[in-house]
């Protein structure tokens, strides 16, 4: 018999303004605590979900206050998807050129897809130049050890 | 983003806690580095054990500061990065450009005299 798996979602739209970014984290961070993952996939998941909004406002909506940022966390309990969605333009993501070659270090920014890459399981990006970008997210969840850890 | 500043001998302490995350920090940070820049203060260390979380605007304003010193001939170093921005700057190798030290007290004797 097959086992049914059960998904729960969060959703929120706000302005495209950095000030809702704590609020962002501040869910980001509960829906973490509520799946009891460890510290490392908890710090994966707040980082992504903020550089994937910062993208979404400065990059994306063009911190046009009138256009909504939208973020969808659905999880089963084994994995995490997470959907920023923005009403920009557009962009492609294969030419964000790697941060960490020598004559990219030094550069103030073009930082945060890499940061997306690095911390999450997958991302993709679907691009309606018409609607706007959506980047798609997934962690696969490792359970924090019983008692606490660090 | 709020700044708090010590100085112990020659060196430069700022307290950063908060969210380090858009233009109001940057023009802050910056505003704040010029100032002591142009005040002979050229040695400084960057608490950041009060600072929650950073993204990577923040990231490009850290930068920006570290470049202001280093040109102006200073020294910019780092102590009490908590885990979740250390994880961060080790992915993007930043890890390699930022000093960093675990207490104030252990980056301070690094500045010398």
């Amino acid at each position: 018999m097959a086992k049914t798996v059960h998904w729960e979602t969060v959703e929120l739209a706000f302005p495209s303004s950095l000030e809702y970014l704590p609020l962002v984290n501040a869910v980001a961070e509960e829906v973490a605590d509520r799946l009891g993952v460890e510290r490392e996939t908890r710090d994966a998941i707040d980082s992504s979900v903020i550089e994937a909004c910062t993208n979404a406002i400065e990059h994306g909506n063009k911190k046009d206050r009138t256009k909504e940022v939208r973020i969808r966390f659905r999880t089963n309990g084994r994995t995490i998807e997470i959907e920023v969605s923005d009403q920009g333009e557009g962009f492609d993501p294969a030419a964000v050129k790697d941060p960490r070659r020598p004559e990219n270090l030094m550069r103030e920014r073009g930082r945060g897809i890499f940061i997306l890459r690095a911390f999450m399981d997958e991302v993709q990006f679907r691009v309606e130049p018409s609607r706007g970008t959506t980047v798609r997210l997934v962690k696969r969840l490792a359970k924090a050890a019983s008692g606490g850890g660090a | 983003m709020n700044i708090e500043r010590r100085d112990i001998r020659d060196v430069t302490i700022l307290v950063l806690s908060g969210k380090l995350m858009g233009s109001e920090d940057a023009a802050h940070f910056q505003n704040l580095i010029k100032e002591l820049l142009s005040g002979g203060r050229k040695k400084i260390l960057l608490n950041l054990g009060n600072l929650s979380w950073i993204n990577s605007t923040g990231l490009g304003i850290l930068i920006s500061g570290y470049s202001s010193v280093k040109n102006a001939g200073g020294v910019m170093k780092l102590t009490n990065v908590a885990e979740r921005i250390q994880a961060v700057f080790l992915i993007t190798k930043l890890s390699t450009v930022f000093e960093t030290y675990q207490t104030e007290d252990e980056a301070l004797v690094t500045f010398g005299g």
